[in-house]
């Protein structure tokens, strides 16, 4: 008696599932599809019939707010902070600009014609260093300098790059920090 | 406005202060995170006083939500914790665990016996489901009772979605397997 309920069933299921297919569909697909089918009606028959039996107090969502009147969000952890941070459009277009202006920067350094070259910027970089730094002396920088036979070539070709471009008051400024360096 | 859309409009309005949009975005998924409770508490009390305390969880932690898995997979793991941790709790309280038959009294869906006077082709395939192994069970569970997609049942199982997709398979090959068994008449258990 049950099996024969069972095969009923079965073909009810396998019926069901020709009717609202409409297509021939042989082996294991039918079987895969079948399963599907009968697993989506099923539980959501089920889901619907089921979700009436649970009911929440009336009142549950009111004393639900007045729980929350009581108390404060988290504060956001650090690892969100930074998420929130990269996700905001305002620092996505200060990173794209910052990253724009390495790269033009680098562009720039690599054509020397008329343009500031690396030493240009080696002497930029020393002037701003002092500047910025009141704790940076001079004379630091350039002892530390003497020490390295490189950077006193550097200076040199410094020097010389300036001269052939016509700012002597510049190839001036390198000429004396070389004097002081060989002191 | 998609419920995304709606969901992102409310989570603004919570971060701004708005507690009552709290309670708007919470509501539709309230029930469906009482039964959860109420299959893991098998006590109708404690079962909203589960769903309770995990919506005040997870109004603290709403700073530090981010809607990429969506509100009611978020909330479901936070009623799946904290039903873990009463049940816990009065254990070691020594209280004493509800029988077979209580259980199956109170918990309306576990083992799908309640009466829900379902056809009989959804009768005898939850039934089927029922006899998986937990772990099949679940994802099924997972997939087709709670309507989740994969990505959504790998954060609740806190596994892959590769994972998800091979536990469905095999428990639909199993389902499969055993309803070919009773058409062929070699299991006489199933009605």
């Amino acid at each position: 008696m049950k099996k024969e309920k069972t095969t009923v069933l079965l073909k009810k299921i396998l019926d069901w599932f020709d009717e609202i297919k409409g297509a021939k569909i042989e082996g294991t697909d039918r079987e895969d599809r079948t399963v599907e089918c009968s697993l989506i009606r099923s539980f959501s028959e089920l889901n619907q019939k089921d979700l009436k039996n649970h009911k929440l107090s009336n009142d549950f969502h009111t004393n639900l707010l007045k729980e929350l009147n009581e108390i404060e969000p988290d504060p956001l952890s650090i690892e969100n902070k930074i998420k929130n941070a990269f996700e905001k459009p305002s620092f996505s277009y200060s990173l794209s600009f910052a990253g724009l202006v390495i790269l033009i920067s680098l562009m720039y350094t690599s054509f020397p014609n008329g343009q500031p070259t690396k030493i240009d910027k080696f002497d930029q970089n020393l002037e701003t260093a002092m500047y910025e730094d009141d704790d940076l002396d001079e004379l630091d920088v350039l002892t530390d300098l003497r020490k390295v036979q490189e950077d006193i070539d550097l200076l040199q070709k410094l020097e010389r790059y300036y001269t052939v471009h016509g700012n002597t008051e510049k190839a001036d400024r390198v000429h004396y920090k070389l004097e002081t360096i060989s002191r | 406005m998609t419920i995304k859309e709606r969901e992102l409009q409310l989570l603004n309005r919570i971060r701004n202060g708005d507690k009552s949009a709290y309670i708007e975005l919470v509501k539709p998924y309230s029930e469906r995170l009482l039964r959860k409770a109420k299959s893991m508490m098998k006590n109708e009390d404690d079962a909203e006083d589960v769903v309770q305390d995990s919506l005040i969880s997870g109004y603290k932690s709403i700073g530090n939500f981010r809607a990429d898995s969506g509100v009611y997979t978020w909330l479901y793991r936070i009623v799946i914790n904290k039903s873990k941790d009463l049940l816990s709790k009065n254990k070691n309280r020594g209280e004493k665990p509800l029988s077979e038959t209580e259980y199956l009294v109170l918990d309306e869906r576990m083992g799908y016996e309640k009466k829900l006077e379902l056809n009989d082709e959804s009768n005898y395939l939850i039934k089927k489901v029922n006899s998986l192994d937990e772990v099949y069970k679940e994802v099924i569970e997972l997939r087709y009772f709670e309507e989740m997609s994969y990505s959504e049942i790998a954060s609740v199982l806190n596994c892959n979605i590769g994972t998800v997709k091979s536990r469905l398979f095999k428990a639909k090959e199993l389902l499969k397997y055993m309803i070919m068994k009773d058409e062929k008449g070699e299991n006489n258990s199933a009605s």
